[in-house]
């Protein structure tokens, strides 16, 4: 797996000491977490517990997508809001409180949210892309920028007591638009959730997310985790990539192999990759498309 | 035959139930146990569109594996209905 990676501090083995105890994670994984820009999409309930888990995990960089302020129905599940916060900006807070845990982290706080135009800029800029957005339209754009840059993403949600996680690798998984071939006409974007259930799925898909960039474990490739707290039962249900589908079927099943899943981060990509800039258009990446041989 | 049939997230609220045993010929797809069900109109407006076929966002789980609409149940078949959820 190409991935870039940074040496540590003394401070920094001190820091993730514990979890370098864990087998294939060590510090080579630790590094490979330092070397990593995340991009996620919403810091609310499912996003704000994520990050933080990535933040306390030692990951090098988050660009946090969410746009809005601080409201007071927000409280029960976000907990990178504050309080004090109300009527404030959340990805700004949510950088606030994250920088609170690791002051070596690398935000970018992008007061959007993820769009058809944005999207692909956006995930150009991670390495590995967490959907936590509860909008379908900004979910498929997203779908759409990591199959063309070949980057995974993880895919997180919940409804009152239950969750469920995937994660999605291009070529090798399917992608979201494989799950959903179209957009839920009866989706709401405001539904009843509980803040601990969300924040369940967002601690699994953060270690979904370490496993891929530190390469150790198997993940949730290929598979649906479904879990209803109400009795506490999880699921696993085998997903698979469907014929002919208009976002990622032309990928051949070569690219994005699983311990390839994460996108290269050269140290040279990172140099020449800005801030993000609005009004940039995502370029998508022709290295991803199925060669003739397929 | 008997199935029993498994709803999740919004669908078991629109039906009322989280899981129900129901009984149909020896046979009947996935989608004509389903058509058969009734639990009110917006519950029938989760699951098929409005030319009756189911819609495509719905995962059907059947025995543990994802299934089909078309496929022909036999008794003591488990199935399980999700609706997509997204997150927030």
């Amino acid at each position: 797996m190409r991935i870039h990676t940074e040496a540590l501090t003394d401070e920094e083995r001190t820091t993730y000491e514990w979890q370098m105890w864990i087998d294939g994670l060590g510090e080579d994984g630790q590094r490979r977490l330092k070397g990593a820009t995340a991009l996620v999409s919403r810091c609310g309930g499912l996003g704000g517990p994520l990050c933080y888990h990535l933040a306390s995990a030692g990951i090098g960089g988050l660009i946090l997508a969410h746009a809005g302020v601080v409201q007071t129905a927000d409280l029960n599940r976000q907990i990178l809001m504050t309080h004090d916060g109300l009527g404030k900006s959340r990805v700004e807070s949510a950088k606030r409180r994250l920088l609170e845990l690791n002051p070596r982290l690398r935000i970018e706080a992008v007061p959007e949210n993820v769009t058809e135009d944005n999207a692909g800029a956006l995930v150009g800029l991670a390495d590995i892309v967490f959907d936590c957005a509860p909008v379908f339209a900004e979910r498929f754009a997203m779908n759409r920028a990591c199959v063309e840059q070949g980057k995974p993403m993880i895919e997180a949600a919940m409804f009152e007591m239950e969750g469920q996680v995937t994660t999605l690798i291009p070529g090798k998984t399917p992608c979201l638009a494989c799950l959903y071939p179209e957009e839920p006409p009866a989706w709401k974007r405001q539904f009843p959730v509980l803040g601990a259930v969300s924040a369940m799925a967002a601690a699994i898909a953060a270690v979904e997310g370490i496993k891929l960039i530190a390469g150790f474990g198997q993940t949730l490739a290929g598979t649906l985790l479904y879990y209803d707290s109400r009795n506490m039962t999880f699921q696993r249900i085998p997903v698979a990539r469907r014929p002919g589908c208009e976002v990622c079927g032309m990928l051949c099943d070569e690219v994005g192999r699983a311990e390839d899943g994460v996108g290269t981060t050269r140290q040279s990509d990172r140099q020449e990759r800005s801030a993000y800039m609005p009004t940039a258009a995502g370029r998508p990446s022709d290295t991803n498309r199925c060669r003739s041989s397929c | 035959m008997t199935v029993t049939l498994t709803y999740f997230a919004q669908i078991r609220r629109k039906a009322g139930v989280e899981s129900e045993t129901v009984t149909a010929t020896d046979g009947t797809t996935v989608h004509g146990v389903l058509a058969a069900i009734q639990h009110g109109a917006e519950f029938g407006e989760l699951l098929f569109e409005k030319t009756g076929a189911l819609r495509p966002v719905i995962l059907l789980v059947v025995n543990g594996l994802p299934s089909t609409p078309e496929r022909m149940l036999r008794d003591g078949d488990s199935v399980q209905v999700f609706s997509p959820v997204a997150g927030g």
